[in-house]
């Protein structure tokens, strides 16, 4: 995993970006923007609606080196790699990416935890907002996007994955809730997929809907099968049979 | 122990290799391979590999005649392609080690191996900010940092100043004692001082495989001579030129080999690189 990370030096340098700029942006806007001065469960969804679509569209342009197939194919020609090792090298790869990812959010969940600092009760509903929505959302549209991309064959097929399902989760049109990378949206809260629309919920009511999480999971586990499987799939192509 | 039996490869209608035998690896020893350009040999090195497969003939491993899966071929050898591809951003030690982790072998050796090629100082510096040859030292520092039975080596030394070449001449000289190394290369006059055996490739085919004085020793007679363009061009005509130098306006020295040596040519002693050429030029004269 080490290796693939010290790969990803841009995206890495964008994380401390996004922090700098998360604190400019809403730190000295405080009720200028919808977050409103009232930072609960409606800022945190609102916070994590509007960034993880920027995030996702963003950071999938710089991690094209990171993922690129012909550096893998060249490291595991030279290293003669067999299936196993190009399964969990492949999963080190997306894996180091989705680091990158994951980093962004923790960023916006530390933003949103200064907010929060004077609300009682606010860090476990957080943390179950930040993995049921950016985290495990993000995780399965970069899935996604890396399994299409391998099939497919470039990062114009990842890009678009990414760009495809968060722009339909940015204007609510998504045709199922499951695949939301926020799931804060305005449609997510409308399915009331948190229990209520978050907007009138306090901390201490926040509960995801268990079909929710059924369906989130069912997604994770799928999109980390669909990694192994192009790995399997590039890896027959790999050596001339 | 590999062999190759009655191999033939093809890309398409061409023939790169057609009945090859060879046996490798019985013995620990330095092996090198020439041929022209697009004589087969990167062809040769990856089949030895386990990279690609024949279209006839049999590949044995240790007495085992090879099947569609050639894990076993991969796994008994290590290989470095003339094209390498290395990612500018890692540094050289996390590159080695994480090749090596792929293979799943520990990466005990590489510090020693990159002090030996001279390349201590450069352990944490990404791969970008190295020069062509130091790129070059760094992938054989993978490829004896793997310590596998055979290591095959596609123009290992193309990007190497003489000294590098030197050091990389002292390394298989150390190494070979534990392992065959077969490796692809047109810097003929190298094979004298770290090669005990010669392959050459031509026409598809196995030209010479032998000792290295053996190769030696099939040179025909070689001859110098001086003169004009009109005698260099009937040298030309009658002889293999095996060297040219420009000594002045119309002077020229040509180093040739041939049965009918013209009058004013002095006999010289043949070199490894007169009995290479000679051998691959399909002339016989």
């Amino acid at each position: 995993m080490r290796y693939h990370l010290r790969r990803a030096v841009r995206p890495r340098l964008l994380v401390p970006a996004l922090l700098v700029a998360g604190i400019v942006q809403l730190g000295f806007t405080a009720g200028g923007t919808e977050i409103g001065d009232g930072f609960g469960p409606w800022g945190v969804a609102r916070l994590y609606a509007v960034m993880t679509p920027i995030v996702l569209v963003g950071l999938v342009a710089v991690l094209s080196r990171l993922w690129h197939d012909d550096d893998l194919r060249s490291n595991w020609l030279l290293s003669g790699a067999d299936r196993p090792a190009v399964v969990k090298d492949t999963y080190r790869n997306f894996g180091a990416g989705f680091l990158v990812y994951a980093g962004f959010v923790v960023c916006l969940g530390v933003f949103a935890a200064f907010r929060l600092s004077d609300t009682p009760g606010w860090s476990l509903p957080l943390l179950t907002i930040t993995v049921v929505g950016p985290l495990s959302g993000g995780y399965i549209v970069l899935a996604a996007a890396y399994a299409v991309a391998r099939v497919a064959g470039g990062a114009a097929a990842r890009t678009a994955v990414v760009t495809i399902l968060v722009s339909l989760d940015a204007i609510n049109q998504l045709p199922w809730l499951p695949l939301s990378a926020s799931a804060t949206s305005l449609a997510a809260n409308r399915a009331l997929i948190w229990g209520a629309s978050l907007k009138n919920l306090t901390f201490a009511e926040v509960a995801p809907s268990t079909g929710f999480v059924v369906a989130r999971i069912v997604l994770v586990v799928g999109a980390t099968l669909s990694v192994a499987l192009v790995a399997l799939r590039f890896r027959r192509r790999l050596y001339p049979r | 122990m590999i062999e190759l039996s009655d191999v033939t490869l093809s890309y398409g209608e061409i023939d790169v290799l057609q009945g090859i035998d060879l046996s490798l690896g019985a013995d620990c020893d330095v092996v090198a391979l020439l041929g022209r350009n697009g004589a087969g040999k990167s062809t040769l090195l990856s089949l030895l590999a386990g990279m690609t497969r024949q279209a006839a003939g049999s590949v044995s491993l240790d007495g085992t005649v090879l099947g569609a899966d050639r894990s076993r071929l991969r796994r008994n050898g290590t290989w470095l392609p003339q094209d390498l591809r290395l990612d500018p951003q890692v540094s050289a030690l996390a590159f080695v080690k994480h090749l090596l982790g792929l293979r799943g072998l520990p990466a005990d050796d590489a510090a020693e191996l990159f002090e030996f090629f001279g390349l201590g100082w450069a352990v944490r510096r990404p791969l970008g900010s190295m020069s062509g040859g130091e790129r070059q030292r760094v992938a054989l520092v993978y490829a004896f940092a793997a310590d596998s039975p055979l290591v095959l080596l596609d123009e290992p030394t193309q990007a190497l100043d003489p000294w590098e070449r030197l050091r990389f001449a002292e390394l298989l000289a150390e190494r070979a004692a534990r392992r065959t190394v077969m490796y692809a290369t047109h810097f003929i006059a190298d094979v004298e001082a770290t090669a005990s055996r010669v392959v050459v490739l031509h026409d598809a085919g196995i030209a010479f495989d032998g000792p290295v004085h053996a190769l030696s020793a099939t040179a025909p007679d070689v001859y110098v001579c001086e003169g004009d363009e009109k005698i260099m061009a009937h040298i030309a005509d009658v002889a293999q030129v095996t060297g040219l130098a420009r000594l002045g306006p119309d002077r020229y020295r040509a180093r040739f080999a041939t049965k009918c040596p013209p009058d004013e040519a002095t006999r010289v002693e043949p070199t490894l690189t007169d009995a290479y050429l000679v051998l691959t030029s399909g002339l016989d004269r």
